[in-house]
């Protein structure tokens, strides 16, 4: 972060700890925010497999400080449209968190799908983890519309239909992502500089998250 | 030297038009590529005469353009002789299928008459790779499987989702090369981890693209951690062995 002057980012669990190993997952990503509390914010993860047992791992997550939850319904083996989600999603609405959703695979984690569920909690703000990538760029533009409380997170997004999705719907829906190390945090950011001219890029570096983050009214 | 196994030059694809050839020559010098094999646009839509339009455009940039062949394996026997055309008379390097926008399989009956005459006219196929239902590795894997003999690259390499497929066909089929154009760098860095460097190409995707990708896939290739001579051969060395470049 420092070498690339990210001041602060979201960070959340990955693999087994976003799949299976949740508490672990939560616990590591807090001990982290608690260790440099001005640099990140945390997502918490919970299986929806897990059930009730889920909801308690997310009020322990909260009291841990953890301020978002974080969804990946290909890795965590549920279709988005499976109601099982929605009680993680109503304490993430009386949390005041975002929900942060990675999308772009077919089958369980389509924009659309999403776009459901933003529909149906306007309360909450959601994130288009990956906006869709790759082959779901016709199905963007219309969730966007849809969903005043949906943004979409730009990590392997190509620079030029970003650019795009920009002058068209507005700078005030994007919010820079990297998924970094799956991506890489300096290609990411190297593809935020070859946004088209005249693109605003300050609101998708800073602002745009920082509204994610605030509770909707 | 920099050459782009994978791109497409001007054409109608919906609402996209492409890139001229006197603009796509202009990207090329602006980002350092000497060569590029390009594919078309629309022929993934409606085959009829696209080699022909292609052959056409790059006629006046032969040294720089090396057009591929696209053939609508709906078309039965006619796609065959149409391929047979292409390379003989058009002298096209290789063949291109979309075979998600083609709507095909790749076990189609019609589909293997086209791979095997690809093997008689001795040149590789390039897939579109990464999207399914038609489009993924592990098909790609079972079609190498059948045709040991055939050359077969992985457009994209999987994408982000079915990178790992991508992997595990190109450490089990030496006939399987990976351009993973669009490809995550973590997935090229487990490609280059697993897969021989003479089996990997670079590509850029361009005309579907545009000159900001161009630049970010060089970038992705020249932060991998591989020797300067491993980057050469997937810069410009394996395409070289695939394509008759001098034809």
């Amino acid at each position: 972060m420092d070498g690339h002057g990210i001041e602060r980012a979201a960070i959340g669990p990955a693999k087994n700890f976003t799949a299976v190993d949740n508490k672990a997952g939560n616990s590591y990503i807090a001990a982290a925010v608690r260790k440099h509390p001005g640099r990140f914010v945390g997502y918490a993860v919970a299986s929806p497999w897990y059930g009730t047992r889920a909801l308690r791992e997310l009020e322990r997550a909260l009291d841990l400080g953890l301020s978002g939850l974080m969804i990946d319904p290909a890795l965590q083996g549920f279709v988005l449209t499976d109601p099982q989600i929605h009680p993680l999603v109503e304490f993430a609405a009386d949390a005041g968190w975002p929900v942060y959703c990675a999308t772009g695979t077919p089958v369980y984690a389509m924009p659309f799908q999403l776009a459901e569920l933003a529909e149906r909690y306007p309360s909450v703000n959601f994130v288009m983890g990956h906006g869709g990538f790759s082959d779901f760029w016709y199905d963007v533009p219309d969730s966007l519309r849809r969903c005043p409380n949906l943004w979409l997170e730009t990590s392997y997004v190509l620079p030029t239909q970003l650019s795009r999705w920009i002058e068209d719907l507005g700078v005030e829906k994007f919010v820079f992502g990297s998924d970094h190390p799956y991506s890489s945090l300096g290609i990411e950011l190297g593809k935020i500089r070859l946004l088209k001219e005249g693109i605003d890029r300050r609101p998708i570096l800073e602002a745009n998250f920082v509204e994610v983050m605030r509770r909707r009214a | 030297m920099i050459i782009d196994g994978h791109a497409h030059m001007f054409g109608r694809w919906l609402n996209l038009r492409g890139i001229r050839p006197r603009d796509f020559i202009g990207i090329m010098d602006e980002t350092g590529i000497d060569k590029a094999c390009v594919f078309t646009l629309e022929g993934f839509f409606d085959a009829e005469g696209c080699n022909e339009r292609l052959s056409e455009l790059t006629k006046k940039h032969s040294r720089r353009l090396h057009p591929f062949a696209t053939v609508d394996p709906h078309a039965g026997d006619r796609a065959v002789k149409d391929l047979r055309r292409a390379v003989k008379k058009l002298g096209m390097k290789g063949l291109k299928v979309h075979p998600w926008l083609q709507a095909f399989s790749l076990t189609n009956l019609y589909f293997l008459k086209i791979v095997e005459e690809c093997i008689r006219l001795d040149i590789p196929i390039i897939f579109h790779n990464g999207s399914p239902p038609y489009a993924c590795p592990t098909q790609v894997g079972n079609l190498a499987r059948k045709f040991p003999e055939a050359r077969l690259i992985l457009g994209e390499a999987g994408l982000k989702d079915l990178w790992r497929d991508a992997v595990a066909v190109g450490m089990k089929y030496p006939n399987v090369y990976l351009c993973p154009a669009a490809s995550p760098y973590s997935a090229c860095l487990e490609m280059v981890r697993n897969i021989p460097a003479d089996r990997i190409l670079f590509g850029t995707d361009l005309g579907f693209s545009q000159k900001e990708e161009v630049v970010l896939e060089i970038e992705k290739i020249r932060r991998l951690p591989l020797s300067d001579a491993h980057k050469e051969m997937i810069f410009s060395g394996n395409i070289c062995r695939l394509v008759n470049f001098e034809s």
